[in-house]
């Protein structure tokens, strides 16, 4: 029988134009892959939501597409994680599939950045959360990670808002380079003449949507728990590129293996076993859309208009929002015969059939997953924290929101904390943390 | 360049057990925090599963309030499809219970835990009695434990009992003149080993009885399925030994019927309560002398009686009533404005369940109950099963 070399596919790959970042491939099993994948991290600090998505993940191994088939971490060099049952030839269309996403972490703009060092660091951290499990207790360690959890992609990839981490990781170093000046700079912004000492300490900084950032550097805490806002906003920063470009990433690397698995030798017994699998990873899904299926659709309609170089141009420039504006297009959206559907209360029913607004609600799916707030006062009603939410149209869930400012008042702010929005009928409201 | 390796180097990164300790060990927390919730709200799913809605459990973000959902999908021959058109229909309510949304990190919706109802009923039902328990023996209601309690000198090495050995082993080094704890002979080995226990055993007897008729509707029946599901969790946790359940359906006439068929949905015609306490009065004659078992009744009926048939039944209620440690009745109710209006002017009640309220200030062992929602199935618990009387 003939064996599928790995340097056969790597030489494929580069081959095509792809440069992806060097790949370290495990092969675990699946109590190992399905725990990696419930934290999304390798060695990320123990948290219980994480133990409900391992426990839900193993229940799911033994249904067919349900399977998480690999992993792949953004880092440098990738760490890619198989699951040892699958066959050779399916691992084989998976590592092919993992070179399509190494080459998006290492050229698509929006990574820029990221920390590639993430899956040593990971761990690290997570021995800090372990010390101060054992200095302050899980129970009081969990509220503040559940607090912070709240407003966990409420960051920015602004500079001025990270505190910086020495090589070693070093906590008890990071609260003396906060940069207070750039912060103070930033008070000029607010449109208003002859601000007083205090008006401009009131708004310094402000509004600013990196709700994580802020209160770490404002909050009236005690540094270890500083130190576990920084790491949930570490994750938030480096999730978050991962989060705007789903379709993008998906649809290049199922792309990708297809193009590699057509190029090598497969004997036909084997071409069955990885037909049927890459036929359920890259299926349209009913009632849902496939991000994987979607996104290789665009790709190859890309190809085939305008050949595979424009393809390595927009896996390079595109976000899963600028992807569907620029390359959905009308012909595109007949072909696929996509629609959007609404609800009544008893059916689904045809929401819109015309093009443009079928793409429209699918990029505003994407873009607005959470709804946009921002803090605009550090000192509202006599030192309260004053939330904004960005009103768009939609409102927003009373229950989560009060339950969301009323950790942050209790771990965090230790003073009011008020959200203003709207509802439904675009009035003014004023929600409150509940008192202890 | 690229490297494999053996995934046991993995094993330093075998978090998501712990994960999955500390994800249990929060549900256990849960779980006494909220045993009122549990059985208020929970639903049963399987014979002896309750799915919990762990809103407690959650992980709180800000959400959009959508009123409808709206998506994106692949829909074949959209081409000719109009807006307003039906794509399919939505599935029923009632069973559903909220899923969780794929695998984003941190879990932002709400979402079901499976609990086996045995661990619930331990932190629950600690502290209810069955009222009036007499130990009912026949001759043959003893039964044999066998408990690890006591100590030999013969035994296997798995079942050896250390602190023994080790006592034993000073001892008789003490009485040579060292006391201390070396040389171990065969005869310093001490051996955990099992003593036997004659214990009698509770006789229990249940009988379920259900109003089958038109006018119990699918809220009153799935009220009843609730009711009788905990009062059997109850019966079967406080007791080690097994109890006897029988099931009897009626509406004109009654009969017995299997488990199953107690629980499912149907479609009855008018309603003769004295044909369903007939039918228990016979099983426990046949089968179950009053003096070897500890009976319990439970009645389920929205109480609307062929008022001829009041008088029998309540003769038989009285007779049930004489001869077991409680009869549970459960007047299940329709909570709409209209009946609680009913209710409250005094006329809710029909003829039938004024009697019996009668009969049951007399009784010691007859209990009515009210019931119009799954919230009130802890009040009424306490009320049958309360520990004082």
């Amino acid at each position: 029988m003939k064996k599928y070399n790995m340097s056969d596919i790597r030489k494929v790959v580069e081959d095509l134009g792809l440069d992806p970042f060097p790949v370290d491939f495990h092969i675990v099993p699946a109590d190992v892959l399905y725990d990696i994948a419930g934290r999304a991290m390798p060695g990320r600090y123990s948290h219980w939501s994480h133990g409900k998505q391992f426990y839900d993940g193993i229940t799911r191994h033994d249904y067919r597409f349900g399977r998480v088939y690999e992993l792949v971490i953004n880092s440098e060099p990738c760490q890619a994680f198989l699951l040892d049952v699958n066959s050779e030839i399916i691992n084989l269309m998976v590592k092919a599939h993992v070179y399509g996403h190494s080459d998006v972490f290492k050229n698509n703009r929006e990574f820029k950045g990221t920390d590639r060092q993430m899956h040593l660091n990971a761990p690290k951290r997570a021995e800090r959360v372990r010390q101060y499990e054992e200095e302050y207790g899980e129970d009081k360690v969990r509220e503040v990670l559940d607090a912070a959890l709240t407003v966990e992609f409420y960051v920015s990839q602004d500079k001025r808002y990270i505190p910086k981490l020495s090589e070693d990781e070093d906590h008890e170093k990071y609260s003396k380079h906060m940069e207070y000046d750039d912060v103070l700079e930033l008070g000029s912004k607010c449109k208003r003449k002859e601000k007083s000492y205090e008006e401009k300490m009131r708004f310094a900084g402000l509004p600013t949507d990196d709700i994580l950032g802020f209160l770490i550097q404002e909050a009236p805490v005690e540094d270890w728990k500083k130190d576990l806002m920084s790491i949930v906003r570490s994750d938030g920063i480096y999730f978050s590129p991962q989060m705007k470009t789903k379709i993008v990433n998906e649809g290049w690397a199922s792309m990708i293996h297809q193009k590699i698995m057509r190029t090598l030798d497969i004997k036909d017994s084997d071409y069955f076993d990885y037909a049927e699998t890459n036929a359920g990873v890259v299926s349209a899904g009913k009632g849902y859309l496939n991000p994987y299926w979607l996104g290789l659709q665009i790709f190859r309609d890309i190809e085939k208009r305008h050949g595979f170089e424009k393809c390595l141009e927009a896996r390079k420039y595109e976000t899963d929002s600028t992807f569907l504006r620029n390359y959905l297009t009308e012909d595109l959206v007949n072909d696929l015969e996509l629609i959007r559907f609404g609800e009544t209360d008893t059916h689904y029913i045809v929401a819109e059939n015309e093009w443009e607004k079928i793409r429209d609600g699918l990029i505003n799916d994407l873009t607005d997953r959470f709804p946009s707030v921002s803090i605009i006062d550090r000192d509202y009603n006599n030192g309260g924290l004053l939330l904004k939410h960005n009103f768009y149209g939609t409102k927003l869930k009373k229950v989560d929101a009060i339950e969301v400012l009323t950790q942050l008042r209790k771990e965090f702010w230790k003073n009011d904390v008020y959200l203003k929005t709207k509802d439904d009928k675009e009035k003014d409201l004023e929600w409150k943390a509940k008192p202890k | 360049m690229e490297n494999y390796d053996d995934y046991s180097a993995w094993d330093l990164f075998r978090r998501g057990q712990i994960d999955q300790r500390k994800h249990l060990k929060i549900i256990e927390r849960m779980i006494k925090e909220n045993i009122t919730d549990l059985i208020t709200h929970g639903k049963i799913i399987t014979g002896h599963n309750v799915a919990i809605p762990v809103k407690h459990l959650k992980q709180w973000r800000f959400m959009y309030d959508k009123s409808s959902q709206e998506g994106t999908t692949v829909l074949p021959d959209s081409g000719k499809k109009e807006k307003g058109d039906i794509i399919g229909e939505k599935p029923q309510e009632g069973g559903e219970g909220s899923r969780e949304g794929g695998c984003e990190g941190g879990g932002s919706g709400e979402y079901e835990v499976v609990v086996n109802a045995d661990k619930i009923a331990e932190y629950l039902f600690e502290n209810m009695q069955l009222p009036r328990l007499q130990k009912r023996m026949a001759k043959d209601s003893v039964k044999e434990e066998y408990k690890m309690d006591s100590v030999s000198k013969r035994g296997s090495i798995n079942n050896l009992q250390k602190r023994r050995t080790i006592y034993q082993n000073i001892r008789r080094n003490a009485s040579q003149g060292d006391p201390k704890f070396k040389d171990v002979i065969d005869e310093d080995l001490r051996y955990k080993a099992h003593s036997v226990k004659k214990v009698p055993q509770d006789r229990i007897l249940s009988i379920f009885i259900r109003d089958r008729s038109a006018s119990m509707d699918d809220f009153k029946k799935e009220l009843t399925r609730i009711l009788s599901f905990w009062f059997n969790q109850f019966l079967q946790y406080k007791y080690s030994t097994v109890v006897e359940r029988r099931f009897v359906l009626f509406d004109t006439t009654g009969a017995e019927v299997p488990e199953d068929d107690f629980y499912a949905v149907s479609e009855g015609g008018g309603t003769l309560i004295s044909s369903g306490l007939e039918v228990a009065d016979k099983i426990i004659e046949r089968e179950f002398p009053p003096s070897h078992y500890n009976i319990y009744i439970f009645l389920f009926t929205d109480g609307d009686n062929w008022s001829n048939d009041n008088e029998n039944a309540i003769k038989l209620i009285n007779k049930l009533a004489s001869v077991s440690n409680l009869v549970g009745v459960c007047q299940v109710m329709n909570s709409n404005p209209q009946a609680l209006f009913y209710r409250k002017l005094g006329s809710g009640d029909s003829d039938f369940i004024k009697n019996v309220k009668e009969s049951a200030e007399i009784t010691e062992s007859l209990e009515v109950a009210d019931v119009t929602e799954q919230e009130e199935i802890l009040d009424v618990m306490k009320q049958f099963f309360g520990g004082e009387e």
